[in-house]
Protein backbone atom coordinates (compact mmCIF):
# COMPACT_ATOMS: atom_id res chain seq x y z
CA UNK A 1 0.00 0.00 0.00
CA UNK A 2 2.44 2.28 0.98
CA UNK A 3 4.51 1.28 -2.10
CA UNK A 4 1.42 1.97 -4.37
CA UNK A 5 1.15 5.57 -2.83
CA UNK A 6 4.79 6.27 -3.72
CA UNK A 7 4.66 5.54 -6.64
CA UNK A 8 0.98 7.30 -7.34
CA UNK A 9 2.69 10.71 -6.14
CA UNK A 10 5.69 10.33 -7.84
CA UNK A 11 3.65 9.31 -11.37
CA UNK A 12 1.28 11.90 -10.90
CA UNK A 13 3.88 14.42 -10.10
CA UNK A 14 6.59 13.88 -12.68
CA UNK A 15 3.44 12.77 -15.49
CA UNK A 16 1.67 16.54 -14.55
CA UNK A 17 5.42 18.04 -15.88
CA UNK A 18 5.48 16.03 -18.87
CA UNK A 19 1.96 16.73 -19.36
CA UNK A 20 2.28 20.94 -19.11
CA UNK A 21 5.39 20.64 -21.51
CA UNK A 22 3.29 18.48 -23.57
CA UNK A 23 0.14 20.54 -23.78
CA UNK A 24 2.31 23.71 -24.59
CA UNK A 25 4.29 21.53 -27.49
CA UNK A 26 0.98 19.93 -29.22
CA UNK A 27 -0.78 23.51 -28.89
CA UNK A 28 1.62 25.36 -31.04
CA UNK A 29 1.84 22.24 -32.85
CA UNK A 30 -1.59 22.02 -33.68
CA UNK A 31 -1.98 25.50 -34.78
CA UNK A 32 0.98 26.17 -36.75
CA UNK A 33 2.41 22.08 -37.81
CA UNK A 34 6.04 23.42 -36.02
CA UNK A 35 7.63 21.20 -33.89
CA UNK A 36 9.18 23.68 -31.63
CA UNK A 37 12.71 21.60 -30.45
CA UNK A 38 13.50 24.90 -28.63
CA UNK A 39 10.71 24.88 -26.05
CA UNK A 40 13.16 23.43 -23.51
CA UNK A 41 14.96 26.12 -23.51
CA UNK A 42 12.09 28.02 -22.00
CA UNK A 43 12.82 25.77 -18.79
CA UNK A 44 16.27 26.94 -19.16
CA UNK A 45 15.09 30.80 -19.07
CA UNK A 46 12.99 29.84 -16.43
CA UNK A 47 16.08 28.10 -14.40
CA UNK A 48 18.30 31.08 -15.31
CA UNK A 49 15.80 33.87 -13.95
CA UNK A 50 15.47 32.09 -10.88
CA UNK A 51 19.30 31.71 -10.56
CA UNK A 52 20.28 35.45 -10.93
CA UNK A 53 16.97 36.51 -9.17
CA UNK A 54 18.46 34.99 -6.27
CA UNK A 55 21.07 37.55 -6.22
CA UNK A 56 18.44 40.71 -5.72
CA UNK A 57 17.30 38.34 -1.91
CA UNK A 58 13.83 38.50 -2.74
CA UNK A 59 11.52 35.64 -1.41
CA UNK A 60 11.68 32.83 -2.88
CA UNK A 61 7.74 32.84 -4.05
CA UNK A 62 8.61 36.42 -6.15
CA UNK A 63 11.40 34.83 -7.62
CA UNK A 64 9.32 31.98 -8.92
CA UNK A 65 7.03 34.51 -10.17
CA UNK A 66 8.63 36.69 -11.96
CA UNK A 67 11.25 33.58 -13.55
CA UNK A 68 7.82 32.19 -15.23
CA UNK A 69 6.72 35.86 -16.78
CA UNK A 70 10.51 35.34 -17.93
CA UNK A 71 9.33 32.08 -19.52
CA UNK A 72 6.34 33.70 -21.06
CA UNK A 73 8.04 36.92 -22.50
CA UNK A 74 10.68 34.21 -23.70
CA UNK A 75 8.29 32.33 -25.89
CA UNK A 76 6.68 35.86 -26.91
CA UNK A 77 9.82 36.68 -28.42
CA UNK A 78 10.35 33.48 -29.94
CA UNK A 79 7.87 33.39 -31.82
CA UNK A 80 8.07 37.01 -32.85
CA UNK A 81 11.80 36.62 -33.75
CA UNK A 82 12.58 33.36 -34.63
CA UNK A 83 9.37 32.34 -36.11
CA UNK A 84 7.27 34.32 -37.47
CA UNK A 85 9.05 35.41 -40.71
CA UNK A 86 8.76 31.70 -41.48
CA UNK A 87 5.21 31.54 -40.81
CA UNK A 88 4.04 30.44 -44.28
CA UNK A 89 7.34 28.14 -44.96
CA UNK A 90 7.33 24.30 -45.13
CA UNK A 91 7.93 22.10 -42.12
CA UNK A 92 11.14 21.31 -42.73
CA UNK A 93 12.30 24.98 -42.24
CA UNK A 94 10.05 25.10 -38.89
CA UNK A 95 12.24 22.49 -37.92
CA UNK A 96 15.99 23.59 -38.62
CA UNK A 97 14.87 26.98 -37.60
CA UNK A 98 13.45 25.83 -33.95
CA UNK A 99 16.72 23.37 -34.16
CA UNK A 100 19.32 26.00 -34.86
CA UNK A 101 17.41 28.26 -32.04
CA UNK A 102 17.84 25.40 -29.17
CA UNK A 103 21.53 25.39 -30.21
CA UNK A 104 22.04 29.40 -30.52
CA UNK A 105 20.37 29.83 -26.81
CA UNK A 106 22.00 26.68 -25.16
CA UNK A 107 25.54 27.87 -26.62
CA UNK A 108 24.10 31.08 -25.00
CA UNK A 109 24.26 29.79 -21.70
CA UNK A 110 27.47 27.60 -22.17
CA UNK A 111 29.45 30.72 -22.87
CA UNK A 112 28.16 33.75 -21.24
CA UNK A 113 27.16 32.22 -18.14
CA UNK A 114 28.70 28.95 -17.56
CA UNK A 115 28.64 25.12 -19.05
CA UNK A 116 28.42 23.69 -15.45
CA UNK A 117 25.70 23.53 -13.05
CA UNK A 118 25.02 26.62 -11.31
CA UNK A 119 23.03 26.27 -8.12
CA UNK A 120 20.11 27.60 -6.94
CA UNK A 121 18.76 27.64 -3.46
CA UNK A 122 15.65 25.84 -3.09
CA UNK A 123 13.79 26.71 0.41
CA UNK A 124 13.36 24.13 3.05
CA UNK A 125 9.60 23.97 3.15
CA UNK A 126 9.89 23.71 -0.64
CA UNK A 127 11.21 19.90 -0.42
CA UNK A 128 10.12 19.43 3.14
CA UNK A 129 8.70 15.68 3.37
CA UNK A 130 4.82 15.37 4.46
CA UNK A 131 4.39 11.19 5.61
CA UNK A 132 1.17 9.98 4.65
CA UNK A 133 0.71 6.30 6.06
CA UNK A 134 4.25 4.47 5.50
CA UNK A 135 4.62 6.78 2.22
CA UNK A 136 4.64 10.51 1.64
CA UNK A 137 5.00 13.15 -0.60
CA UNK A 138 7.08 16.33 -0.77
CA UNK A 139 5.64 20.27 -1.58
CA UNK A 140 7.26 20.25 -4.88
CA UNK A 141 5.29 17.14 -5.72
CA UNK A 142 2.15 18.44 -4.08
CA UNK A 143 2.72 21.46 -5.99
CA UNK A 144 3.16 20.43 -8.87
CA UNK A 145 0.02 17.88 -8.95
CA UNK A 146 -2.44 20.96 -7.84
CA UNK A 147 -0.99 22.80 -10.78
CA UNK A 148 -1.23 20.81 -13.21
CA UNK A 149 -5.14 20.37 -11.95
CA UNK A 150 -5.18 24.02 -11.81
CA UNK A 151 -3.82 24.69 -15.22
CA UNK A 152 -5.58 22.12 -17.02
CA UNK A 153 -8.87 23.51 -15.71
CA UNK A 154 -7.72 27.11 -15.87
CA UNK A 155 -6.76 26.43 -19.59
CA UNK A 156 -10.07 24.35 -20.20
CA UNK A 157 -12.29 26.99 -19.48
CA UNK A 158 -9.91 29.85 -21.49
CA UNK A 159 -10.51 27.25 -24.49
CA UNK A 160 -14.17 27.41 -24.14
CA UNK A 161 -15.47 30.47 -23.01
CA UNK A 162 -12.93 33.55 -24.42
CA UNK A 163 -12.96 34.19 -28.29
CA UNK A 164 -8.85 34.00 -28.07
CA UNK A 165 -9.45 30.63 -26.43
CA UNK A 166 -12.00 29.00 -29.64
CA UNK A 167 -9.94 30.72 -31.52
CA UNK A 168 -7.18 28.77 -30.63
CA UNK A 169 -9.53 25.62 -31.06
CA UNK A 170 -10.66 26.53 -34.53
CA UNK A 171 -6.89 27.17 -35.52
CA UNK A 172 -5.86 23.92 -34.35
CA UNK A 173 -8.61 22.34 -37.12
CA UNK A 174 -7.95 25.12 -39.94
CA UNK A 175 -5.94 28.00 -39.25
CA UNK A 176 -7.08 29.76 -42.90
CA UNK A 177 -10.65 29.05 -42.33
CA UNK A 178 -10.12 30.66 -38.61
CA UNK A 179 -8.98 33.97 -40.71
CA UNK A 180 -11.84 34.13 -42.58
CA UNK A 181 -13.82 34.26 -39.26
CA UNK A 182 -12.17 37.96 -38.97
CA UNK A 183 -9.47 36.90 -36.31
CA UNK A 184 -5.97 38.35 -36.58
CA UNK A 185 -3.61 35.26 -37.26
CA UNK A 186 -0.84 37.17 -35.11
CA UNK A 187 -2.94 37.20 -32.19
CA UNK A 188 -3.73 33.40 -31.68
CA UNK A 189 -0.45 32.46 -32.65
CA UNK A 190 1.20 34.81 -29.87
CA UNK A 191 -1.39 33.87 -27.54
CA UNK A 192 -0.77 30.05 -27.75
CA UNK A 193 3.19 30.76 -27.75
CA UNK A 194 2.59 32.64 -24.55
CA UNK A 195 0.44 29.99 -23.04
CA UNK A 196 2.85 27.46 -24.27
CA UNK A 197 6.07 29.80 -22.52
CA UNK A 198 3.72 30.08 -19.27
CA UNK A 199 3.42 26.04 -18.85
CA UNK A 200 6.88 25.78 -19.71
CA UNK A 201 7.49 28.30 -16.84
CA UNK A 202 5.45 26.34 -14.24
CA UNK A 203 7.69 22.85 -15.47
CA UNK A 204 10.67 24.82 -14.90
CA UNK A 205 9.81 25.90 -11.56
CA UNK A 206 8.47 22.29 -10.73
CA UNK A 207 11.92 20.80 -12.20
CA UNK A 208 14.57 23.37 -10.79
CA UNK A 209 13.11 22.80 -7.17
CA UNK A 210 13.40 19.17 -7.34
CA UNK A 211 16.93 19.48 -8.69
CA UNK A 212 18.29 22.85 -7.00
CA UNK A 213 20.81 23.47 -9.88
CA UNK A 214 20.28 24.71 -13.51
CA UNK A 215 22.50 24.02 -16.36
CA UNK A 216 22.72 24.78 -20.05
CA UNK A 217 21.44 21.35 -21.22
CA UNK A 218 18.32 21.30 -18.02
CA UNK A 219 15.33 21.53 -20.58
CA UNK A 220 16.37 18.64 -22.86
CA UNK A 221 15.85 15.47 -21.08
CA UNK A 222 12.25 16.66 -20.18
CA UNK A 223 11.13 17.99 -24.07
CA UNK A 224 12.18 14.80 -25.75
CA UNK A 225 10.02 12.94 -22.96
CA UNK A 226 7.14 15.48 -23.52
CA UNK A 227 7.44 14.83 -27.55
CA UNK A 228 6.86 11.58 -26.93
CA UNK A 229 3.78 12.01 -24.90
CA UNK A 230 2.50 14.22 -27.60
CA UNK A 231 2.85 11.19 -30.32
CA UNK A 232 1.61 8.65 -27.79
CA UNK A 233 -1.23 10.76 -26.97
CA UNK A 234 -2.28 11.94 -30.48
CA UNK A 235 -0.42 14.20 -32.21
CA UNK A 236 -2.59 17.66 -32.23
CA UNK A 237 -4.76 16.98 -29.54
CA UNK A 238 -4.35 19.07 -26.50
CA UNK A 239 -6.43 16.39 -24.26
CA UNK A 240 -4.54 13.48 -25.70
CA UNK A 241 -0.85 15.80 -24.86
CA UNK A 242 -2.26 15.87 -21.10
CA UNK A 243 -3.49 12.21 -21.03
CA UNK A 244 0.10 11.29 -22.76
CA UNK A 245 2.06 12.94 -20.21
CA UNK A 246 0.27 11.79 -17.50
CA UNK A 247 0.57 7.92 -18.75
CA UNK A 248 4.30 8.25 -19.65
CA UNK A 249 4.97 9.63 -16.32
CA UNK A 250 3.19 6.56 -14.62
CA UNK A 251 5.20 3.99 -17.11
CA UNK A 252 8.65 5.40 -16.06
CA UNK A 253 7.77 5.33 -12.81
CA UNK A 254 6.52 1.99 -12.26
CA UNK A 255 9.29 0.87 -14.09
CA UNK A 256 11.42 2.85 -11.56
CA UNK A 257 10.12 1.23 -8.85
CA UNK A 258 9.10 -2.52 -9.50
CA UNK A 259 11.70 -3.92 -12.72
CA UNK A 260 14.61 -5.98 -10.79
CA UNK A 261 17.90 -4.10 -9.66
CA UNK A 262 19.35 -5.52 -13.18
CA UNK A 263 16.94 -4.40 -15.35
CA UNK A 264 16.78 -0.83 -14.22
CA UNK A 265 19.40 0.29 -16.70
CA UNK A 266 16.95 -0.61 -19.16
CA UNK A 267 14.19 1.28 -18.25
CA UNK A 268 14.30 4.00 -20.76
CA UNK A 269 14.37 0.78 -23.20
CA UNK A 270 11.57 -0.62 -21.92
CA UNK A 271 9.36 2.18 -21.16
CA UNK A 272 9.58 3.33 -24.93
CA UNK A 273 9.11 -0.17 -25.80
CA UNK A 274 5.44 -0.07 -24.43
CA UNK A 275 4.78 3.08 -26.43
CA UNK A 276 5.89 1.44 -29.68
CA UNK A 277 3.48 -1.27 -28.70
CA UNK A 278 0.84 1.44 -27.92
CA UNK A 279 1.29 2.87 -31.30
CA UNK A 280 1.82 -0.01 -33.30
CA UNK A 281 -1.81 -1.00 -32.15
CA UNK A 282 -3.28 2.91 -32.06
CA UNK A 283 -0.95 4.56 -34.79
CA UNK A 284 -2.87 7.89 -34.31
CA UNK A 285 -1.75 8.14 -30.41
CA UNK A 286 -3.98 7.83 -27.54
CA UNK A 287 -6.66 10.09 -28.07
CA UNK A 288 -6.35 10.57 -31.84
CA UNK A 289 -7.78 14.03 -33.97
CA UNK A 290 -9.13 11.66 -36.38
CA UNK A 291 -11.53 10.03 -34.02
CA UNK A 292 -12.58 12.75 -32.87
CA UNK A 293 -13.01 14.15 -29.25
CA UNK A 294 -16.52 14.97 -29.45
CA UNK B 1 -18.81 46.75 -55.86
CA UNK B 2 -15.78 44.63 -56.30
CA UNK B 3 -13.70 44.88 -59.02
CA UNK B 4 -10.43 42.67 -59.88
CA UNK B 5 -8.06 44.26 -62.13
CA UNK B 6 -5.61 41.26 -63.80
CA UNK B 7 -4.68 39.39 -60.71
CA UNK B 8 -2.24 36.53 -61.17
CA UNK B 9 -1.22 34.09 -58.32
CA UNK B 10 1.63 31.46 -58.85
CA UNK B 11 2.32 28.55 -56.44
CA UNK B 12 6.09 28.30 -56.30
CA UNK B 13 7.04 28.36 -60.45
CA UNK B 14 3.03 27.34 -61.91
CA UNK B 15 0.96 30.49 -62.48
CA UNK B 16 -2.72 29.28 -61.48
CA UNK B 17 -4.37 32.20 -62.54
CA UNK B 18 -3.11 35.00 -64.54
CA UNK B 19 -4.34 38.47 -65.58
CA UNK B 20 -7.92 37.78 -63.44
CA UNK B 21 -10.17 41.25 -64.57
CA UNK B 22 -13.53 40.86 -63.46
CA UNK B 23 -16.19 42.91 -61.47
CA UNK B 24 -19.76 42.16 -58.87
CA UNK B 25 -21.84 45.01 -58.54
CA UNK B 26 -23.80 45.86 -55.62
CA UNK B 27 -27.07 42.92 -55.19
CA UNK B 28 -25.45 40.90 -57.79
CA UNK B 29 -25.09 37.00 -58.00
CA UNK B 30 -21.89 36.26 -60.16
CA UNK B 31 -20.60 32.83 -61.20
CA UNK B 32 -17.32 31.32 -61.94
CA UNK B 33 -17.85 28.58 -63.51
CA UNK B 34 -15.32 26.15 -65.72
CA UNK B 35 -13.51 22.85 -64.95
CA UNK B 36 -11.83 21.29 -62.00
CA UNK B 37 -8.51 22.96 -60.76
CA UNK B 38 -9.25 26.11 -63.26
CA UNK B 39 -7.96 28.27 -60.78
CA UNK B 40 -11.66 29.85 -59.41
CA UNK B 41 -11.10 28.93 -55.90
CA UNK B 42 -7.77 30.22 -55.94
CA UNK B 43 -9.56 33.44 -57.54
CA UNK B 44 -11.28 33.43 -54.20
CA UNK B 45 -8.64 32.61 -51.90
CA UNK B 46 -6.91 35.50 -53.85
CA UNK B 47 -9.78 37.95 -52.94
CA UNK B 48 -9.58 36.99 -49.34
CA UNK B 49 -5.75 37.43 -49.34
CA UNK B 50 -5.31 34.02 -48.31
CA UNK B 51 -2.61 33.67 -51.29
CA UNK B 52 -0.66 36.52 -52.37
CA UNK B 53 -1.42 37.81 -55.36
CA UNK B 54 2.01 39.04 -57.82
CA UNK B 55 0.44 41.50 -59.75
CA UNK B 56 -2.64 43.56 -60.46
CA UNK B 57 -5.14 45.01 -57.92
CA UNK B 58 -8.54 43.93 -55.95
CA UNK B 59 -10.61 46.79 -55.32
CA UNK B 60 -13.91 46.35 -52.69
CA UNK B 61 -15.72 49.10 -52.13
CA UNK B 62 -13.18 52.07 -53.22
CA UNK B 63 -10.73 50.89 -51.24
CA UNK B 64 -7.25 48.35 -52.54
CA UNK B 65 -7.89 45.51 -50.57
CA UNK B 66 -5.03 43.47 -52.46
CA UNK B 67 -2.09 42.63 -49.64
CA UNK B 68 -4.36 43.43 -47.02
CA UNK B 69 -4.29 40.53 -43.61
CA UNK B 70 -7.42 37.95 -44.47
CA UNK B 71 -8.64 39.53 -41.27
CA UNK B 72 -8.68 42.91 -42.33
CA UNK B 73 -10.76 42.05 -45.31
CA UNK B 74 -13.42 40.42 -43.21
CA UNK B 75 -13.69 43.64 -41.20
CA UNK B 76 -14.47 45.77 -44.54
CA UNK B 77 -17.63 43.31 -45.43
CA UNK B 78 -16.54 40.67 -47.56
CA UNK B 79 -16.20 36.82 -46.77
CA UNK B 80 -15.76 33.40 -48.09
CA UNK B 81 -17.43 30.14 -47.37
CA UNK B 82 -14.76 27.87 -47.94
CA UNK B 83 -15.07 24.62 -50.20
CA UNK B 84 -15.87 21.83 -48.48
CA UNK B 85 -17.38 23.45 -45.44
CA UNK B 86 -14.86 23.76 -43.34
CA UNK B 87 -16.94 23.82 -40.47
CA UNK B 88 -14.87 23.71 -37.05
CA UNK B 89 -16.06 20.07 -36.29
CA UNK B 90 -14.47 19.99 -32.59
CA UNK B 91 -16.21 22.81 -31.67
CA UNK B 92 -20.23 23.31 -31.26
CA UNK B 93 -22.39 24.72 -33.45
CA UNK B 94 -22.58 28.19 -30.88
CA UNK B 95 -18.50 28.18 -31.01
CA UNK B 96 -18.53 28.30 -34.53
CA UNK B 97 -21.44 30.59 -34.44
CA UNK B 98 -19.33 32.95 -32.38
CA UNK B 99 -16.48 32.89 -33.84
CA UNK B 100 -17.86 34.07 -37.30
CA UNK B 101 -18.93 37.18 -35.15
CA UNK B 102 -15.35 37.38 -33.43
CA UNK B 103 -14.45 40.49 -35.68
CA UNK B 104 -17.19 42.32 -34.73
CA UNK B 105 -17.73 44.13 -31.58
CA UNK B 106 -21.02 45.34 -30.68
CA UNK B 107 -23.11 43.25 -28.85
CA UNK B 108 -26.41 43.98 -29.73
CA UNK B 109 -25.43 44.47 -33.36
CA UNK B 110 -24.58 40.39 -33.18
CA UNK B 111 -27.32 39.51 -31.23
CA UNK B 112 -29.79 41.21 -34.07
CA UNK B 113 -27.45 38.97 -36.65
CA UNK B 114 -27.49 35.98 -34.83
CA UNK B 115 -31.37 36.06 -34.28
CA UNK B 116 -31.85 36.48 -38.33
CA UNK B 117 -29.40 33.42 -39.03
CA UNK B 118 -31.25 31.62 -36.23
CA UNK B 119 -34.39 32.40 -38.47
CA UNK B 120 -32.95 31.50 -41.49
CA UNK B 121 -31.47 28.27 -40.21
CA UNK B 122 -33.67 27.25 -37.41
CA UNK B 123 -32.24 23.72 -37.74
CA UNK B 124 -28.88 24.83 -36.38
CA UNK B 125 -30.69 27.01 -32.96
CA UNK B 126 -32.03 23.43 -32.39
CA UNK B 127 -28.52 21.61 -32.19
CA UNK B 128 -26.75 24.61 -30.56
CA UNK B 129 -24.62 22.59 -28.02
CA UNK B 130 -24.02 19.74 -30.70
CA UNK B 131 -20.40 19.24 -31.82
CA UNK B 132 -20.78 20.53 -35.80
CA UNK B 133 -18.98 17.51 -36.72
CA UNK B 134 -22.05 15.62 -35.82
CA UNK B 135 -24.14 17.21 -38.66
CA UNK B 136 -24.95 15.86 -41.51
CA UNK B 137 -23.22 17.29 -44.91
CA UNK B 138 -26.23 19.81 -45.81
CA UNK B 139 -26.68 20.90 -42.26
CA UNK B 140 -22.98 21.65 -42.23
CA UNK B 141 -23.32 23.87 -45.23
CA UNK B 142 -25.87 25.53 -43.65
CA UNK B 143 -23.67 26.05 -40.53
CA UNK B 144 -21.02 27.05 -43.44
CA UNK B 145 -22.85 29.77 -44.68
CA UNK B 146 -24.44 31.04 -41.39
CA UNK B 147 -21.30 31.34 -40.03
CA UNK B 148 -19.93 33.69 -42.86
CA UNK B 149 -23.01 35.72 -42.28
CA UNK B 150 -22.47 36.32 -38.33
CA UNK B 151 -19.41 38.65 -39.93
CA UNK B 152 -22.21 40.48 -41.32
CA UNK B 153 -21.11 40.69 -44.90
CA UNK B 154 -22.16 42.81 -47.62
CA UNK B 155 -20.26 40.12 -50.41
CA UNK B 156 -20.40 36.83 -49.57
CA UNK B 157 -17.88 34.73 -51.35
CA UNK B 158 -19.04 30.97 -52.20
CA UNK B 159 -16.93 28.46 -53.32
CA UNK B 160 -18.77 25.02 -54.50
CA UNK B 161 -21.46 25.21 -51.99
CA UNK B 162 -23.34 22.19 -53.40
CA UNK B 163 -20.19 19.72 -53.75
CA UNK B 164 -20.90 16.41 -51.54
CA UNK B 165 -24.34 16.79 -51.17
CA UNK B 166 -27.58 15.20 -52.57
CA UNK B 167 -29.66 16.91 -54.86
CA UNK B 168 -32.55 17.81 -52.93
CA UNK B 169 -30.15 19.24 -50.33
CA UNK B 170 -28.95 20.69 -53.26
CA UNK B 171 -31.62 22.52 -54.28
CA UNK B 172 -33.03 23.91 -51.16
CA UNK B 173 -28.59 25.61 -50.74
CA UNK B 174 -29.60 27.34 -54.12
CA UNK B 175 -32.86 28.34 -52.74
CA UNK B 176 -31.18 29.76 -49.78
CA UNK B 177 -28.57 31.67 -52.32
CA UNK B 178 -31.30 33.45 -54.16
CA UNK B 179 -32.95 34.53 -50.96
CA UNK B 180 -29.96 35.90 -49.43
CA UNK B 181 -29.91 37.94 -52.68
CA UNK B 182 -33.31 39.04 -51.98
CA UNK B 183 -31.95 40.08 -48.55
CA UNK B 184 -29.63 42.49 -49.96
CA UNK B 185 -26.41 40.28 -50.28
CA UNK B 186 -24.31 40.39 -53.06
CA UNK B 187 -22.69 36.85 -53.96
CA UNK B 188 -19.83 35.64 -55.73
CA UNK B 189 -20.28 31.87 -56.82
CA UNK B 190 -18.28 29.58 -57.52
CA UNK B 191 -19.74 26.39 -58.86
CA UNK B 192 -19.36 22.62 -60.95
CA UNK B 193 -22.62 22.52 -61.25
CA UNK B 194 -22.61 25.61 -63.50
CA UNK B 195 -26.40 24.77 -65.08
CA UNK B 196 -28.04 25.64 -61.05
CA UNK B 197 -25.34 28.13 -61.32
CA UNK B 198 -26.72 29.85 -64.16
CA UNK B 199 -30.40 29.91 -63.15
CA UNK B 200 -29.59 32.10 -60.10
CA UNK B 201 -26.68 33.88 -61.31
CA UNK B 202 -27.27 37.33 -63.18
CA UNK B 203 -23.91 36.58 -65.02
CA UNK B 204 -21.17 34.54 -65.48
CA UNK B 205 -16.86 33.62 -66.39
CA UNK B 206 -15.98 30.79 -67.50
CA UNK B 207 -12.42 29.51 -66.98
CA UNK B 208 -9.66 27.61 -68.20
CA UNK B 209 -6.67 27.22 -67.60
CA UNK B 210 -6.28 29.70 -64.95
CA UNK B 211 -7.43 32.15 -67.49
CA UNK B 212 -10.84 33.61 -68.42
CA UNK B 213 -12.24 32.58 -71.18
CA UNK B 214 -15.66 34.10 -71.99
CA UNK B 215 -18.29 35.89 -70.39
CA UNK B 216 -21.57 37.16 -70.34
CA UNK B 217 -24.74 37.09 -68.92
CA UNK B 218 -26.52 33.63 -67.80
CA UNK B 219 -28.95 33.58 -70.82
CA UNK B 220 -26.28 33.99 -72.98
CA UNK B 221 -24.25 31.74 -71.67
CA UNK B 222 -26.78 29.36 -70.62
CA UNK B 223 -27.49 29.19 -74.50
CA UNK B 224 -24.30 28.71 -76.02
CA UNK B 225 -23.70 25.18 -77.12
CA UNK B 226 -20.50 25.59 -77.41
CA UNK B 227 -19.69 27.30 -73.93
CA UNK B 228 -21.72 24.15 -72.62
CA UNK B 229 -19.90 21.57 -74.22
CA UNK B 230 -16.66 23.36 -74.69
CA UNK B 231 -16.16 24.42 -70.71
CA UNK B 232 -19.24 23.41 -68.79
CA UNK B 233 -20.07 19.71 -69.44
CA UNK B 234 -23.43 20.07 -70.15
CA UNK B 235 -25.18 18.31 -72.49
CA UNK B 236 -28.08 20.40 -75.17
CA UNK B 237 -30.89 17.65 -75.63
Amino acid sequence: MAELITVLVNALSVGSMYALLALGLAMVFAILGLVNFAHGELIAVTGYAMFFLAFTGMPFTAMVIFAVIAAVIAAILMERVAFRPIRNATIATGLMTSFALEMIVEAGWSNFISPLRMPIRIPAWMIHYWPIADSGISTYQGIAIILTVITVIALTVFLKRTTVGLAIRAAAEDFQVTQLMGIRANRVVATAFAISGLLAGFVGFLWIAQRGSVDPHIGLNPTIKAFIAVIFGGVGSLSGAVAGGLLLGFIEVSLRTYLPESALPFRDAIGYFIVILVLLRWPDGLISIRRREY
Amino acid sequence: MLSVENISVSYGPIRAIRDIRLSVSSGEIVALLGSNGAGKSTTLKALMGLHPVSSGRIIFEDQVISGMATDQIVRRGMTLTPEGRKVFAGLTIDENLRLGSAARKDRADIAKTRAEVLGLFPILGERLHQFAGTLSGGEQQQLAIARSLMSAPRLLLLDEPSLGLAPQIVDQIFDLIADLRQGGLTILLVEQNAEMALEIADRGYIYSNGKIELTGTSAELGASDDVANTYLGIEHG
